[in-house]
């Protein structure tokens, strides 16, 4: 996988990007000034100078600050058809500006596990363990004689008590006790 | 952090003595071995009672003998050493899971400073019950080989595979 590089990064936070489009911009108007105030048999040279730096400020616009700031936003790259459209570089530009960061959407995927995410898989893990009273109990009048069919009985049995006890900790006390001792975690 | 916690890792440690059990039954007996050793050890001291060593060693002579006549191909291990749960692991094909939750859960047990203060819970939160469904599965698996019956199996590893 080719390495990211200073210039054309993975990713942008909205503050890199900020930065960069500032630099971009001053480049820009420093050309422009150039050309304006150019003497006349400098102006041609000023003229194609401007020109060069415009091209190569549209493609970096493209490649070195909105691909990798919608990629840092996760937001799809069909966003960079705007470029195209008369004033679309500007909506564009509100977008990647305003677009939250990555790591917020992660912290909200976060605390959407501690609602229905948990519910869900604690419900696994207590189906898990009623099946697993099932099974036990299935076995109830068979003869299991040899020794590692014993071994693997009884730790299944042993496993199956671990399960239980997980899922009713779980289920009475662990998140009301998580809530009252979040507080007094280590900052 | 709340109590559940202190469960996941002797469940994980069940479900990979479990596995080495049956893909492996020389680890099997090597594990009982072990254990033996250290009934031994724990009995003399205790006081060493020739009563309870010799009771001791019986109850492993029993098993000695159950063991050659249900694995009269299997190499009995000439070793001493109690196997780590890092060589179990590996053995069993549960080496991902040794590296990453084992070594996680145990702290909880171990009472590190960050596990007892909870500073790692919100790494292990989402990890819990997925975990301990997974030690289940190892489990029911066990059963079903074993005659038992389960006509939830499939549609409860799909729900983990959902979550997953």
């Amino acid at each position: 996988m080719a390495q990211p590089s200073v210039f054309f990064p993975r990713t942008l936070t909205r503050k890199q990007y900020l930065i960069r489009c500032l630099i971009a911009f001053v480049i820009v108007a420093a050309a422009f000034l150039f050309f304006v105030g150019a003497p006349a048999d400098l102006v041609r040279l000023a003229g194609i100078l401007l020109q060069i730096v415009v091209l190569l400020a549209f493609l970096y616009n493209i490649f070195g600050l909105s691909i990798p700031r919608l990629r840092n936003a996760q937001l799809t790259f069909l966003w960079i058809v705007l470029v195209f459209v008369p004033f679309g570089a500007l909506v564009l530009f509100a977008i990647c500006a305003t677009a939250r960061e990555k790591s917020e959407s992660q912290r909200s995927n976060v605390s959407m596990h501690s609602a229905s995410g948990e519910e869900k898989s604690l419900k696994l893990v207590e189906d898990f363990n009623s099946e697993l009273m099932d099974a036990l109990d299935s076995l109830g009048g068979k003869k299991v004689n040899a020794l590692l069919d014993t071994y693997r009985f009884w730790s299944s049995k042993h496993l199956q008590r671990a399960v239980d006890g997980f899922a009713f900790l779980r289920r009475e006390d662990g998140w009301m006790a998580q809530s009252f001792s979040s507080d007094l975690r280590l900052r | 952090m709340d109590g559940s916690k202190f469960l996941v890792r002797p469940a994980i440690e069940m479900m990979i003595r479990l596995e080495v059990a049956r893909q492996h039954p020389d680890l099997f007996y090597r594990i009982a071995r072990s254990e033996h050793l250290q009934d031994k050890h724990l009995l003399r001291i205790a006081g060493n009672d020739p009563q309870l060593q010799a009771q001791s060693d019986k109850t492993w002579e029993l098993f000695d003998n159950a063991f050659k006549k249900e694995f009269p191909k299997v190499l009995v291990p000439n070793v001493d050493d109690k196997p780590s749960i890092e060589y179990l692991a590996d053995k069993a094909k549960l080496k991902p899971f040794y590296d990453s939750h084992y070594r996680i859960y145990s702290r909880y047990t171990h009472g590190a400073v960050h596990a007892s203060t909870g500073n790692i819970d919100k790494a292990t939160d989402r990890a819990d019950n997925q975990i301990m469904a997974v030690c289940a599965l190892v489990a029911l698996d066990n059963l079903i080989s074993l005659g038992a019956k389960s006509s939830n199996r499939d549609r409860l590893a799909q729900r983990l595979s959902g979550i997953s």
